[in-house]
């Protein structure tokens, strides 16, 4: 394998990476903002993609693509925000079994429903005709497109922070997950940050579906083999943590790329065998509190 | 008398915070010992310690001559310490019975008779009638069959009592064991651990918010402020100690 | 046993014994798969239901008993009735090995390394083409004749697993299963008692992955192939459901769980494409209003 191809493979295990970062972004702050564990985040990246690719159908061919990037998202954003009004406010406080379940029964029945709306055909969206081209750097093409996802997900990732940590509702945020009583007290509409809290992971969810549409055919099954791959990131980052997931997406995109370029066949492997690593060393993920041996018991 | 728990030097540190800082002290046999302190003292982190649910810093807890310290609480339950907790901590969904059959049957060794346990049915090896004689110790006899779940709080903690004695304990630790409780319920609690002190020959450590419990039952009584040992003696000596006196008057303030 | 569940017991054994003079023979795999579904199921809820340990990788040893059989034959090394006893035995002492890994975390930490140990084996399975044929799977006469005819391959399964659940039973009403639901009612308190927590957890993990290889191997003797899917997460899932659905915190919920379900399956897929979408709702309404499951619904009966 010469120089060009091996890094043509490393940018799209990047690119792989970093739209990874942007899903596993949105799990993670749910889970720490709300301490749910949320299996249909899967499904809001399909119905991210989906509503992508049918507003974009709407006008003429590549003339929607900006305007339905932000738009997909914005959708299943608010559909998040009812789905939380309806049925995650009333787990909480649940134990997680009830939460893996809950959120398994909304994947299982968001699926179904995709189905019938948007049929088993999968379909494609073309990149915008700004970005259809090439990078060439010695000798090697770079796909615009890819850097153009590379450079959304580090848009997402600073936005992320300054939003929770130099604006006020991310310092409620993080009030809320130390003490939701406490900020409830202070007059704050907690339910609503918590409705807003979830909306938005719902968002970045389908935003990494929306812009994963140009990259690969967009149809049913997409929301069960993403659901993993973002909970491993999730988990090797440590839960809860922001950072955590873009260190974990950064290690995953990495072993995947190793894995693609020694070893094809084995790659997927090898990402689990990462997961089991890092969870046997650090039992609570790379960057996530470890659990307190006292507290997790009452 | 024998001494029975020997504390020396006994060191906990959360990062720069030294909860529990150079404790000493020694519980002989037989006694009815407290450890009193106001609240943020260090007593929880000491009991944790003396329990094996956190390991020191530094320092010895020798029971009986044998060093404990740091070991994992089932082992240092099975060498005869046995803990009540404040937080009531029975198994909300079995029923009184059974979760004293469990505490008895907890006690075989393991890994090895466990496998025993695997297919025999519950109700064994006269298993039962030791359940029987310690729920009338206790006074559940009458509600053997509830689940733990719907007892009074008295009732709970008289549960978690006999869940602590059927680790055959030599020392057993009870954490506030009249917290929350009515007058009622603090009078026979506190006329069970005297029973039990003077029918079983068992030494009892406690800590206790109650003053008038604590004087009326120790014998020894430990004083403890920002994790050091402040006085020690009898009821009379440390009431008339006047740093105590400063202590409490000074966080009552 | 009360008497009257004694009694039930014995009336469903009856009905089961008849049923291949009764059932027509559609109807009759029905109920074989719900047998194996039963084991497979109440397998698990002495994890998830038991002991407070939610794992969602159990298909890992369900498929490892299959494979356990399929391969043997494949590659002719042991004959059925060898290769048949030793899947829950293979698939117990790979359940020890990773369990030994899995218990480091806990609670939804371990539920996702489970996770991870199915997917992991369920890649390991579609790679190791030149061993287990990949993602083609293991198709052919596996099973002896015999048990490929419709009634006596419905009494050998319903034999088995007969056996198995009495075994099962026994042990969740044993002291080691009494332990079991102290370790799932408060983990600290029970080692404070001087329970090896550690020590049993790994035991009930060890256990019932033997039994979900046990299920497993009886898969193959119903449907003679084993393939990939019968290890990955989405099956590890299925056992799950259908404890919940039945109802975990009694011994016989996972068993009206799996019978319940592989009717409600078998009839719906005929009659719709929406299967998905009512187990979906039902499993909703279950977690939201009847976390009791199916069995809570039969006054006085808690134990079965």
């Amino acid at each position: 394998m010469n120089f060009a191809s091996a890094a043509i493979e490393i940018l799209s295990a990047l690119t792989t990476a970093a739209n990874l970062f942007v899903i596993a972004a949105g799990l993670s702050l749910v889970f720490g903002a709300l301490r749910i564990i949320n299996l249909a985040h899967g499904s809001f990246y399909m119905i991210g993609a989906l509503l992508m690719a049918s507003l974009f159908a709407l006008g003429r061919p590549g003339v929607l693509f900006w305007p339905a990037l932000l738009l997909a998202p914005l959708l299943t954003a608010g559909f998040g925000a009812v789905l939380e009004r309806l049925l995650f406010r009333r787990i909480y406080r649940a134990e997680h079994l009830v939460q893996l379940l809950l959120s398994y029964a909304l994947s299982l029945i968001l699926a179904d429903l995709a189905l019938r709306l948007w049929g088993a055909d999968s379909r494609t969206v073309p990149p915008p005709a700004a970005l259809a081209g090439r990078l060439s750097v010695g000798g090697a093409g770079f796909p615009l497109y890819d850097l153009f996802v590379i450079a959304l997900a580090l848009a997402v990732g600073l936005g992320l922070w300054a939003l929770l940590h130099r604006t006020r509702f991310g310092w409620e945020i993080r009030a809320a997950v130390e003490d939701p009583e406490g900020l409830s007290l202070c007059g704050r509409n907690v339910p609503a940050l918590f409705t807003a809290v979830f909306a938005l992971g719902a968002f970045l969810a389908a935003l990494g579906g929306a812009a994963v549409a140009p990259l690969q055919a967009i149809g049913p099954g997409m929301d069960s083999s993403i659901l993993v791959s973002a909970f491993i990131v999730t988990v090797i980052g440590g839960l809860g943590s922001i950072a955590g997931a873009a260190l974990g997406a950064a290690v995953i995109g990495f072993v995947q790329a190793m894995g693609t370029l020694w070893l094809p066949t084995w790659a997927p492997a090898f990402i689990f065998l990462a997961m089991i690593l890092v969870l046997v060393i650090r039992p609570s993920g790379l960057m996530g509190a470890p659990a307190r041996a006292w507290s997790e018991e009452e | 008398m024998e001494t029975l728990l020997d504390v020396a030097g006994l060191v906990k540190r959360f990062g720069g915070f030294a909860a529990v800082d150079g404790v000493s002290f020694e519980v002989a046999e037989g006694s009815i010992h407290a450890v009193i302190g106001p609240n943020g003292a260090g007593k929880s982190t000491l009991f944790r310690l003396l329990t094996g649910f956190h390991a020191p810093t530094a320092g010895t807890i020798r029971l009986a001559g044998r060093d404990i310290a740091g070991l994992a609480p089932h082992r240092i339950a099975r060498l005869g310490l046995a803990q009540s907790f404040q937080i009531t901590t029975v198994f909300p969904k079995l029923s009184v019975r059974e979760q004293v059959a469990f505490a008895l049957i907890a006690q075989s060794p393991t890994p090895w008779r466990m496998l025993g346990g695997l297919v025999r049915v519950l109700g064994g090896q006269g298993v039962m009638a030791e359940v029987e004689t310690l729920l009338a110790e206790v006074g559940l006899a009458e509600v053997a069959e509830r689940r733990a779940e719907a007892l009074s709080h008295g009732d709970q903690r008289a549960l978690d009592v006999a869940l602590a004695l059927a680790t055959r304990p030599r020392l057993l630790l009870l954490d506030e064991p009249t917290a929350g409780m009515s007058p009622f319920e603090t009078e026979r609690m506190v006329a069970m651990i005297q029973r039990l002190a003077g029918a079983r020959r068992l030494t009892v450590l406690f800590s206790e918010h109650d003053m008038d419990v604590v004087f009326s039952i120790s014998e020894r009584i430990t004083v403890i402020h920002r994790g050091r040992v402040i006085a020690e003696g009898d009821a009379a000596s440390v009431q008339a100690d006047p740093e105590v006196a400063e202590v409490y008057l000074g966080s009552a303030a | 046993m009360a008497t009257r569940a004694r009694l039930g017991v014995g009336f469903a054994l009856l009905l089961l014994i008849a049923a291949p003079w009764v059932l027509p023979t559609a109807w009759l795999l029905v109920l074989e798969n719900a047998l194996v579904l039963a084991l497979f199921a109440a397998a698990t809820n002495l994890l998830v239901g038991w002991t407070g340990l939610v794992s969602f990788g159990q298909a890992a040893f369900y498929g490892i008993g299959a494979y356990t059989v399929a391969l043997a034959w494949l590659h002719g090394i042991a004959p059925f009735w060898l290769a048949f006893p030793a899947a829950p035995l293979i698939a117990g002492l790979v359940a020890l090995l990773t369990g030994a890994i899995a218990l480091r975390a806990r609670k939804l930490y371990f539920a996702l390394l489970t996770l991870a140990f199915s997917e992991l084996f369920y890649v390991l399975a579609e790679q190791l083409y030149d061993i287990t044929n990949g993602a083609n799977g293991i198709f052919g006469a596996m099973v002896p004749d015999l048990l490929v005819s419709p009634r006596p391959g419905f009494y050998f399964t319903l034999a088995v697993v007969t056996a198995a659940l009495a075994l099962l039973h026994r042990i969740c009403h044993s002291p080691f299963g009494l332990a079991l639901q102290a370790i799932r009612e408060r983990r600290v308190r029970a080692e404070a008692l001087g329970l090896a927590v550690a020590h049993h957890e790994l035991a009930a993990f060890t256990l019932s992955g033997a039994f979900c290889g046990l299920a497993g191997a009886l898969y193959v003797v119903h449907d003679q192939t084993a393939y990939p899917e019968l290890l990955d997460w989405v099956k590890s899932g299925e056992p799950v459901i259908v404890a919940v659905i039945g109802g975990i915190s009694s011994f016989a919920g996972p068993l009206w769980g799996a019978l319940f379900y592989q009717i409600a399956h078998d009839a719906l897929v005929v009659l719709t494409r929406d299967w998905q979408l009512v187990l979906g709702a039902l499993l909703l309404l279950v977690v939201l209003f009847r976390p009791g499951g199916i069995v809570s619904l039969f006054p006085g009966r808690e134990e079965g």
